[in-house]
């Protein structure tokens, strides 16, 4: 099956706004990205989608330079198959007397090298589709997705913040969209400490209101 | 000293010598032809009753006495490279003993196949059928009336010949300068020489094979200026056994069966790519020494010997 690259997402026009309208509260960012990853699911089969890359097959052959992903087994088939994004570093061609010949890949995964065997005419290989995932399945997917490749998914949505086409920011751990309501005391998700949000202009100017009102109060209590 | 024509002296004092070999030796080298075991054997009995007993050091100071030569018994176990000696039809009611060398065992149909001295076509004889009962008795018999009718060599070798083919065979097996091959024996010195390089370079070939003979590793090899096949397999036979590394001989010294051997572990090397063919994972690239856990997967694949060479190149 195809696959997406994780490394580099690329969300839809659709997907962005999507972002900006469902989120009307801060949310911690590990959420934030994986609901990205399930709406990125929603999808599926990712026609037309830039970010689109296809899942390795031992039969086709490959080109430098190229991304693919891998399909990943849970050695006792509990848990659903991940599919890690990994790049051609190097395609050649190889053989032996008994296997013929073939293709050997050089895969920069997660900066670790790997090599797999390729164009092998009519070798078999599990073909997995998402609509084989259940719900659950497509959950534990998504929050693995999230943690495997948080940094990238995190930098796009920063890059996408930059340009406006995200409305909000990443604070203190957390996705805070424009239209969200400062929380009065948040906790920082590494130290647990209680820390005061960065006041943003409305909050500044609510707050430098409210103060004012206070000190009116305070001014008319003591002419009384 | 036993009298030359005696039985004792048969059973109990002939020896092979070192002149004996070095007769063969000179003989072989006349003639420029092998010479087979019962050639041997009757020029060896030839000159024991012409000339009389033999003084020279016996070289049969390692031989057990036991005979590796025994009379046709249906209802003894036969394996193959034992020596026989067969009762065999010569036309008519006539029958007459042949010393040979047993080559195959087919336990299905309880049958051997015999190469008899001299002779290329095999001979088939049955063993373990009930109603065989007097047959070694007969191929005995066969030999004592033979010796009763005349006097000379034939008549030694009938009656004797197991114990004198025995300890012939173990003489020339251990004398380094006679090769044998398939019944016939030749001074190894004056063999064409086969440079262990040419045999190398088949080594691959072979390697993908699981047995080979020597017929087959004639076919792949051409010799200019030589015409006798038998020189050039005992010289194949000699240029293999200098590779002990890279060729075992599965079968018999004069029957034999060969096998060509992977590097082991520690002088191997990779030579080609190669990968698991359930998870496509490349397993080895050329170049490199294997770790004995990747080995260990190659084998079980059943990769390793066509992946890895020597060391040392070829």
């Amino acid at each position: 099956m195809d696959s997406i690259n994780w490394l580099n997402i690329q969300l839809t026009p659709e997907e962005l706004s999507k972002l900006n309208e469902v989120i009307h509260e801060s949310v911690p960012i590990p959420n934030f990205l994986e609901k990205i990853v399930l709406l990125i699911q929603e999808d599926y089969p990712w026609e037309g989608r830039a970010d689109k890359i296809t899942c390795f097959h031992p039969s086709e052959f490959y080109e430098n330079g190229q991304w693919i992903s891998l399909p990943i087994h849970d050695k006792e088939r509990i848990l659903p198959p991940v599919f890690q994004v990994a790049q051609v570093l190097q395609a050649e061609l190889a053989e032996n007397p008994i296997q013929g010949s073939f293709q050997v890949l050089t895969l920069d995964v997660n900066g670790l090298h790997a090599k797999l065997a390729c164009g092998i005419s009519n070798a078999p290989f599990p073909e997995i589709t998402l609509d084989e995932f259940s719900a659950e399945q497509r959950i534990f997917l998504a929050n693995w997705i999230t943690n495997v490749y948080s940094e990238a998914l995190q930098s796009a949505c920063t890059n996408y913040i930059s340009k406006g086409e995200l409305q909000g920011h990443f604070q203190n751990g957390l996705y805070i969209p424009l239209i969200a309501k400062m929380p009065d005391i948040i906790i920082d998700l590494v130290t647990k400490e209680a820390i005061l949000p960065e006041p943003t202009s409305q909050s500044v100017f609510k707050k430098i209101w409210q103060k004012l009102l206070l000190f009116i109060k305070h001014l008319f209590r003591r002419e009384k | 000293m036993k009298d030359i024509y005696s039985e004792e002296y048969w059973l109990n004092e002939f020896t092979i010598t070192t002149a004996d070999l070095n007769r063969f030796q000179e003989r072989i080298l006349r003639d420029s032809t092998p010479l087979d075991t019962t050639s041997l054997v009757k020029q060896l009995i030839k000159g024991r009753l012409e000339f009389g007993h033999e003084i020279s050091p016996s070289v049969l100071k390692s031989w057990t006495g036991k005979d590796s030569v025994r009379i046709w018994d249906p209802f003894e176990k036969w394996s193959v490279g034992d020596g026989i000696i067969v009762p065999k039809n010569v036309g008519g009611d006539n029958y007459e003993c042949f010393v040979g060398e047993v080559v195959s065992v087919d336990q299905i149909k309880t049958q051997i196949e015999i190469r008899l001295d001299g002779q290329n076509k095999l001979v088939t004889y049955r063993y373990g059928n009930p109603k065989a009962t007097g047959v070694h008795q007969f191929a005995v018999t066969l030999a004592e009336k033979k010796y009763k009718k005349a006097e000379g060599v034939e008549d030694i070798v009938a009656r004797f010949g197991n114990r004198i083919v025995s300890a012939l065979l173990h003489a020339l097996e251990s004398d380094e300068r006679f090769v044998g091959l398939e019944g016939k024996w030749y001074i190894i010195h004056d063999l064409p020489i086969i440079e262990p390089s040419m045999i190398k370079s088949m080594y691959s070939t072979l390697l993908q094979r699981d047995l080979f003979t020597l017929n087959e590793l004639l076919s792949m090899v051409q010799i200019k200026g030589l015409q006798d096949e038998t020189l050039l397999k005992m010289a194949m036979q000699i240029a293999l056994q200098k590779l002990p590394e890279r060729f075992e001989n599965i079968g018999t010294p004069a029957r034999p069966l060969w096998k060509a051997l992977p590097p082991l572990l520690e002088k191997a090397k990779v030579k080609y790519y190669a990968y698991d063919p359930k998870t496509y994972e490349v397993l080895c690239r050329p170049g490199e020494q294997l770790p004995l856990e990747k080995a260990q997967r190659l084998i079980d694949l059943n990769l390793y010997k066509f992946i890895v060479t020597f060391i040392d190149g070829v």
